[in-house]
């Protein structure tokens, strides 16, 4: 091997070590931040950059406009293959109820754009909550989709149960509230 | 070589970012909240948003960490020395220690989400004037949006 291959060698060594220790920090970081609590904590860091994209796109959708490419955008996400709770822990439910909370704003916010019934709405709230949201440690994204299933409840007509949706999440909210002010640990 | 090099360069800026979110993580998760970013779009999006901003809040002062700030602050440094201009966690002199800079935005978007839901669930208590239920859940509501009102205000920099 040449003087010259060697020097670049030595000098793509840190660039290579980057690469390999900054995909281990996100995983270590993660779970030291008790955010990787699931079986597979790598399909959630992938799932996490997926996302990210995916809301960067919505985002430039949205600033030309384009709130049916949006939808569109965001319906594609539904069909990833999300993890369950078992599977993703926390962090991966927390994503996809950010995705589901996302779409169905935009789809309650613009009831004539891909047009869905009341019944179809509520549909893709409870697709996106998922078995047993209340297993899921108290976050923003599941208080917003549980208030936003509110909403589709009160679409519907059923006032009692979107009350107790709205409580909910209004629980979930205070919670969080408490945290940041310092008076729950 | 030089096109080989590029790619490899950027691919090694990409890394490092990803290490710095997943740095940024750790710290947002000392307030164990994760937030919805406010963004130019209809709704709040992005739980895992890689904005500057993030990367400039302060690090949980754990050993295991300074460790793993020191080893990456060298790997930046080797990026720099093969010409890369890399954009990571870089100390903040206007956040003093120990002092979590988004806290005052968590704080005001969880007031938003609550007086949101006071709007609809006092929307429901005019419908079914009467019924104790909604009432009371009107109460509640408003007594919790004023609460998280006065914490945005007092939190907001003057």
């Amino acid at each position: 091997m040449s003087r010259a291959v060697q020097g670049w060698a030595l000098r793509l060594l840190p660039v290579f070590a980057g690469m390999v220790l900054g995909g281990a920090l996100m995983l270590v970081g993660l779970a030291q931040a008790g955010r990787l609590t699931g079986k597979d904590p790598e399909a959630v860091v992938a799932l996490a950059q997926q996302m990210q994209v995916v809301h960067r796109k919505v985002d430039l959708q949205l600033r030309a406009d384009d709130v049916a490419g949006a939808i569109e955008t965001l319906e594609d996400a539904r069909t990833l293959p999300w993890p369950d709770h078992d599977r993703g822990g926390d962090l991966g439910m927390e994503l996809r109820h950010d995705v589901y909370g996302r779409l169905v704003r935009l789809r309650l916010d613009h009831p004539d754009v891909d047009a869905v019934s009341a019944a179809g709405l509520l549909k893709i709230v409870d697709e996106g909550l998922g078995a047993d949201p209340e297993a899921v440690d108290a976050n923003p994204f599941t208080a917003r989709l549980i208030a936003l299933r509110g909403e589709a409840l009160e679409g519907q007509g059923r006032d009692g149960e979107a009350l107790t949706a709205y409580e909910r999440a209004l629980d979930i909210n205070r919670s969080l509230l408490e945290r940041e002010l310092g008076d729950l640990p | 070589m030089s096109r080989v090099v590029c790619s490899i360069a950027t691919q090694g800026v990409r890394w490092v970012s990803l290490a710095a979110i997943a740095l940024s993580a750790c710290s947002k998760a000392q307030s164990s909240t994760a937030t919805p970013a406010a963004g130019a779009a209809a709704a709040p999006a992005a739980g895992m948003d890689a904005d500057a901003g993030v990367i400039q809040e302060a690090a949980p002062a754990d050993d295991g960490f300074d460790g793993l700030h020191a080893k990456l602050a060298t790997l930046e440094d080797g990026l720099r020395d093969v010409g890369v201009r890399v954009v990571g966690w870089e100390p903040s002199d206007a956040t003093p220690a120990g002092e979590d800079p988004g806290r005052c935005t968590r704080v005001c978007e969880l007031k938003e989400a609550i007086c949101e839901l006071e709007a609809h669930i006092c929307n429901l208590a005019e419908t079914h004037t009467g019924q104790a239920r909604y009432a009371e859940a009107c109460a509640r509501v408003q007594t919790d949006c004023a609460w998280a009102t006065e914490a945005c205000d007092a939190c907001s920099p003057t």
